[in-house]
């Protein structure tokens, strides 16, 4: 299992879908489950490989891998730990493996995964992975109005800007996304941000700013980098 | 920041820091090994000299700062040196600069990131930092280049920050501070965010997001602002959108695990650090 997380975490673009195919071939196998779940809930692998693991899980649409992935996304986030800006280090770790966790629920294409993902929508304590559940959900009900209603039924009445949220799929074109952002606007002016504003006239500062852009003037600008 | 008492304070610092104790490097982190996002993209460039002697001199490092964490072993890729310029290839190489489909080009993030003096910012060096209550901090100084600090959390592979697309995140949410103090705009007072939770922001700094386009900006214009929230940026969107370019628009030969990280970033960060949030979402949400 090591060497087949380590083959496809360093997978190039171009091989996603051979991957897809072979994990797909895998999809029968519950030892091959086993190891990727014992994988996810090991904390002791750095957040890549559980992220990798994570990924590779969901992709098999495997009704333990759905389970793993249900009582993965229950874990409750730590309340205690490393704080860094106003948040809990291991809790930010936690919340976006369990993000990647709902994108497979999402993906299951299972009653039982999309009413765990909707649970999600309602009740999860991490705002970042109910706009996760939100998006996966849409994104595998090919962003139906249906599925927009069945969200709208669940979710936080402060969070239905999500339902509209601009999302860039790696084929994402301009013309789409900036359709997607004109539409978003158009629904949430509120989301429109405050000008930005210049701080207080610091005649010192605009005199030392003044001698910096002096030097700036002789000074070397991009060097190119050497070729590869 | 840019008060006078703080210039005068930044300036004795340096003065202290210059004649008190040279050669003496911070930031000893957890250095035993790396994270698999770094080992999967140090695998792609591998003991890269001729991009280290570029890169030392093009992002103001030195011996001072990094001389205890690698930088005379800089092709050991546990070490915080080489995880520093490997997350520089990234910005280097990695991207794959679509007209269509990418936020901004390499151009944007090149200058961002780098030492030098330009439209984006004044010159800027690099120094490795304990404190660990920050990811990351821009000081401006005088006289002499800024600072741009980058904590453990970036290089301990513990921290799910800890790869190339989160690092090099930094680097452009960091350099943006550098672009605001260039401007003299006001982001905030917390740390040079606005202070949360704040409306949709649920962390301690708080940024707005200002919406635009795809194309809206031509490559190498990310610098550019009419002076309204029409055409601006602030530190954690010009993040959000390198680490979706990394996602979405990188070369086909960076690692799955590098693109899923820097989607897992952006997207967290996306709606909790938002006064308006959520920004984009980006990458795909197909599991693998």
């Amino acid at each position: 299992m090591n060497e087949f997380l380590e083959r496809v975490s360093i997978s190039a673009i171009d091989e996603r879908e051979p991957i897809r195919a072979s994990i797909a071939r895998s999809a029968k196998n519950p030892e091959v489950v086993k190891a990727l779940a014992a994988a996810v809930f090991d904390s002791t692998r750095d957040f890549t490989r559980r992220l990798t693991a994570l990924g590779v899980l969901g992709e098999l649409r495997h009704p333990a891998g759905e389970a793993a992935l249900t009582q993965f996304v229950r874990l409750p986030l730590p309340t205690q730990g490393h704080m860094i800006e106003g948040e809990i280090a291991e809790s930010i770790s936690l919340q976006q493996l369990q993000m990647k966790a709902v994108d497979g629920l999402a993906y299951a294409g299972t009653a039982t995964g999309d009413a765990e993902v909707l649970r999600i929508v309602k009740q999860h304590a991490s705002r970042a992975v109910r706009a996760e559940a939100i998006e996966a959900y849409l994104f595998n009900h090919g962003y139906s109005a249906a599925a927009r209603r069945t969200l709208g039924g669940v979710l936080r009445p402060e969070e239905r800007a999500f339902l509209d949220r601009p999302h860039r799929l790696p084929n994402t074109t301009s013309t789409d996304f900036n359709a997607q952002l004109a539409n978003f606007l158009r629904l949430h002016p509120e989301l429109q941000p405050a000008a930005p504003v210049h701080t207080a006239v610091d005649v010192a500062g605009a005199a030392r700013d003044q001698q910096k852009d002096a030097i700036k003037r002789s000074a070397p600008r991009l060097v190119a980098p050497p070729r590869i | 920041m840019r008060n006078a008492f703080g210039l005068m304070r930044a300036a004795v610092l340096a003065l202290v820091a210059f004649f008190f104790v040279p050669g003496i490097a911070l930031a000893i982190c957890d250095q035993s090994s790396a994270s698999s996002a770094d080992s999967d993209f140090w695998n792609t460039h591998g003991c890269n000299q001729a991009f280290v002697q570029w890169q030392y001199q093009q992002y103001n490092l030195g011996s001072d700062k990094w001389g205890n964490v690698g930088w005379n072993d800089d092709c050991n890729s546990n070490l915080e040196f080489p995880k520093l310029w490997s997350a520089a290839y990234l910005v280097t190489y990695g991207l794959a600069d679509n007209n269509s489909q990418s936020f901004h080009g390499t151009t944007d993030y090149r200058q961002l990131a780098e030492g030098p003096d330009g439209n984006f910012k004044d010159a800027v060096y690099y120094a490795p930092t304990d404190d660990t209550s920050i990811y990351g901090s821009f000081t401006y100084h005088w006289p002499g280049k800024d600072e741009i600090d980058l904590s453990c959390l970036l290089f301990s592979p513990g921290d799910s920050h800890s790869n190339p697309a989160s690092r090099a995140g930094d680097f452009m949410h960091e350099g943006w501070h550098g672009w605001l103090t260039e401007g003299s705009w006001n982001n905030g007072s917390c740390g040079g965010h606005r202070c949360g939770p704040t409306g949709a922001c649920t962390v301690a700094n708080c940024d707005n997001f200002y919406w635009h386009g795809i194309g809206a900006y031509a490559f190498g214009s990310l610098y550019q602002t009419d002076g309204t929230a029409n055409r601006f940026h602030s530190p954690n969107q010009v993040q959000v959108e390198f680490q979706c370019d990394v996602s979405d628009q990188s070369q086909p030969w960076v690692p799955q695990s590098v693109r899923s990280a820097a989607a897992a970033d952006a997207n967290y960060r996306a709606v909790t650090r938002f006064i308006n949030g959520p920004g984009y979402h980006c990458g795909d949400p197909r599991p693998w």
